[in-house]
């Protein structure tokens, strides 16, 4: 087993106040060891993204444990959540990927300009890196609406790996794509994953995604199996 | 440039449609203050100049013998009354002394030693009552321009020679060259001859003043070696209270500025510049009221880009940064474009806007309040987005991405 990344324990999410009160989550424990990467699958409905946010620290739970890299996440206030979110996790999205204002590179460079406070040269270089990565070197200077959804997508996960976190949590990130964007976007992460370690957690509804992955974990009833 | 401004200035550009349309509403609003801060001012000063450009400045007069107040045996107080008309006249005896300090005086242009008082001018049937103003005859024209006012004959001040303005004249039927009789109030009574006539465009002067050599006037009034008062002109009319007070300590007499004798004129100055000031407020009003509910609209827009910005672990801090600094970066462009806008404006209504006798419309087109409009526009504007900037901080990311 290698090292743990991430340890989930007795975690409880309640939407909702009084008779309106759903318990999405009841209890669920998880452990992600680093360099895993895991498809995370379910029933529509059954908590998938609600999990996603929780692990990401957009969403703060009803109760239960969380702790990455050795950090009890609900310790942290709302500016040091940020920063941790900035460092060490990262986004991919189903429908909202990139800001539309800013090119490509502009769009991967974001997380660690907005860090740095002032966006340097070496981020920008990293970033053409990155476009190139994902195969977009062409595209640096595109705005998101010049892009295909897979062009988009693959902008998104360069930009997600911008800070070098240790966690990708990608949600249906597949969902839109077609079957060769599709293959083309998981062949990325998963050569991201061999060649840099990053832990990745993906939800899907697909089987074919789960063949790409090491380990598969299900949503049902408030629980992970 | 910091990365947030970066962010900034990229949202005010990238949809210049809609920023161009709120700049130049803050562009309108920085106008209409510009031009009413202009026409106040310009509004003062042509005020100010039409009633100070024709009189005194500064008036040197003998003290007062007013009623003194005196103790009484048993403590209280006994009043002596002074019985006027049995006393000389005021008036002030060293007068070439006081005229050479007055001259000295640094931004004096004109000082003229006058010997004033009532009298009826008499033709034939026709009486009416004139102030007399028995003046040096070179000096005719240091307060008031009589000289370059004459409309018929000249301006020429003999031992018997008598200006008079036209009202006053086509009240008693007068012509240039006829005589007339004047009677003053002490007594003495006098043959003159019209000179000339003036039109000075000011009421009481065209219809009540006569002018007489000073020589004239002291036998007239009865005073055969003072002067009833000496009449000062200023290069500045600002300065006419401290020129007064300097005045009166050197020559110990009473020294009154035009200031204290139009108290009406500065209270008409105040009410208008509070109503300008009203109107200004107005306008800053407007300008935060705009850019704030357009920002407050842009927020809305932008929630979901502010909710993938949240996810990449941008702080609260950034996002409102960014938000203040469109408020700055509009606030800016608008009071800039409008200051240059307000200015142009002013500078076209003083000049084109010019009626015929040469005076223009009364606006300051430097006066313009620029500096002040500027601050105050950029500040407005960043407070304008103080609401948007939270209502973005608070945007739940989670609640825009699960749509
Ligand atoms: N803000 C909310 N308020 C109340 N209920 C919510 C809220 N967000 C989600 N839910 C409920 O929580 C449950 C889980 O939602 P979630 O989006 O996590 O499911 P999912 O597994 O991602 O589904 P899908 O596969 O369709 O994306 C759903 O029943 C949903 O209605
Ligand atoms: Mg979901």
């Amino acid at each position: 087993m290698t090292a743990l990344l991430y340890r989930v324990r007795n975690l409880v999410k309640d939407y909702g106040t009084g008779e309106l009160r759903t318990q999405v989550l009841k209890s669920v424990n998880l452990d992600i060891g680093e360099g895993e990467f895991i498809a995370m699958s379910g029933p529509s409905g059954s908590g998938k993204s609600t999990l996603l946010t929780i692990l990401g620290t957009l969403l703060s739970p009803t109760s239960g444990e969380l702790e990455m890299l050795g950090q009890n996440l609900l310790s942290l206030d709302e500016t040091g959540l940020s920063k941790f979110r900035s460092a060490h996790i990262g986004f991919v999205f189903q429908f909202h990927h990139l800001l539309p204002d800013f090119s490509a590179e502009e769009n991967v460079a974001f997380p660690a300009a907005a860090m740095s406070r002032f966006g340097s040269k070496p981020i920008r270089e990293r970033a053409a890196a990155l476009l190139d990565r994902v195969g977009l070197a062409h595209r640096r200077t595109f705005r998101p609406s010049e892009l295909s959804g897979g062009q988009k997508q693959r902008v998104a996960i360069a930009r997600s790996l911008m800070n070098q976190p240790e966690l990708i949590l990608a949600d249906e990130p597949t969902g839109n794509l077609d079957r060769a964007s599709a293959s083309q976007v998981l062949d990325l992460m998963r050569e991201i994953n061999r060649t840099e370690r990053t832990t990745f957690v993906i939800s899907t509804h697909d089987a074919h995604v789960a063949s790409y992955c090491d380990r598969t974990i299900t949503v049902v009833d408030g629980a992970v199996s | 440039m910091p990365f947030v401004a970066v962010v900034a200035w990229r949202y005010v550009t990238s949809n210049w449609t809609q920023s161009a349309l709120l700049i130049a509403g803050v562009a309108i609003g920085v106008i209409v203050f510009v031009f009413m801060t202009a026409l106040i001012a310009g509004l003062a000063t042509f005020l100010t100049k039409q009633t100070t450009g024709n009189i005194a400045h500064v008036s040197l007069e003998p003290l007062e013998r007013t009623s003194r107040a005196l103790p009484g045996a048993d403590g209280a107080t006994q009043l002596v009354a002074r019985v006027a008309a049995i006393e000389k006249r005021a008036q002030i005896l060293d007068w070439p002394v006081y005229l050479r300090i007055a001259e000295a005086a640094p931004g004096v242009v004109g000082v003229s030693p006058q010997i004033n008082s009532s009298a009826f001018l008499i033709k034939g049937q026709a009486v009416a009552t004139v102030a007399v103003n028995g003046v040096v005859p070179d000096r005719l024209n240091a307060i008031t321009d009589i000289g370059g006012n004459i409309l018929q004959g000249e301006a020429n001040l003999d031992l018997n020679g008598l200006l008079i303005g036209v009202k006053l004249a086509s009240t008693l039927g007068l012509g240039v060259g006829q005589p007339v009789t004047m009677r003053s109030d002490r007594g003495g009574e006098r043959s003159l001859t019209v000179r000339g006539i003036f039109k000075s465009g000011i009421g009481s002067l065209d219809e009540r003043v006569a002018f007489v050599n000073i020589q004239a006037a002291r036998r007239l009034a009865d005073l055969p070696q003072g002067v009833t008062q000496i009449e000062i002109k200023l290069a500045d009319v600002n300065t006419a209270s401290a020129v007064a007070q300097t005045l009166a300590r050197a020559t110990g007499l009473k020294a009154t500025s035009w200031i204290e004798r139009n108290a009406q004129l500065f209270v008409a100055l105040h009410s208008q510049a509070q109503t300008g000031m009203l109107i200004q407020i107005f306008s800053l009003i407007t300008i935060v009221i705009g850019v704030s509910s357009a920002l407050l609209l842009t927020t809305y827009r932008r929630r979901a880009e502010i909710a993938i910005m949240r996810s990449m672990g941008v702080t609260k801090r950034f996002i409102v940064t960014a938000f203040l600094m469109q408020g700055l970066f509009i606030g800016a462009l608008g009071s800039l474009a409008g200051a240059a806008l307000g200015y142009w404006l002013c500078v076209f209504l003083a000049t084109v806007a010019s009626r015929p006798d040469g005076s223009g419309f009364p606006i300051a087109p430097e006066q313009g309040g620029y500096l002040a409009v500027i601050l105050l526009t950029i500040a407005g504007s960043v407070l304008a987005a103080v609401l948007p900037a939270r209502a973005a901080a608070g945007i739940d990311p989670v609640a825009v991405l699960n749509q």
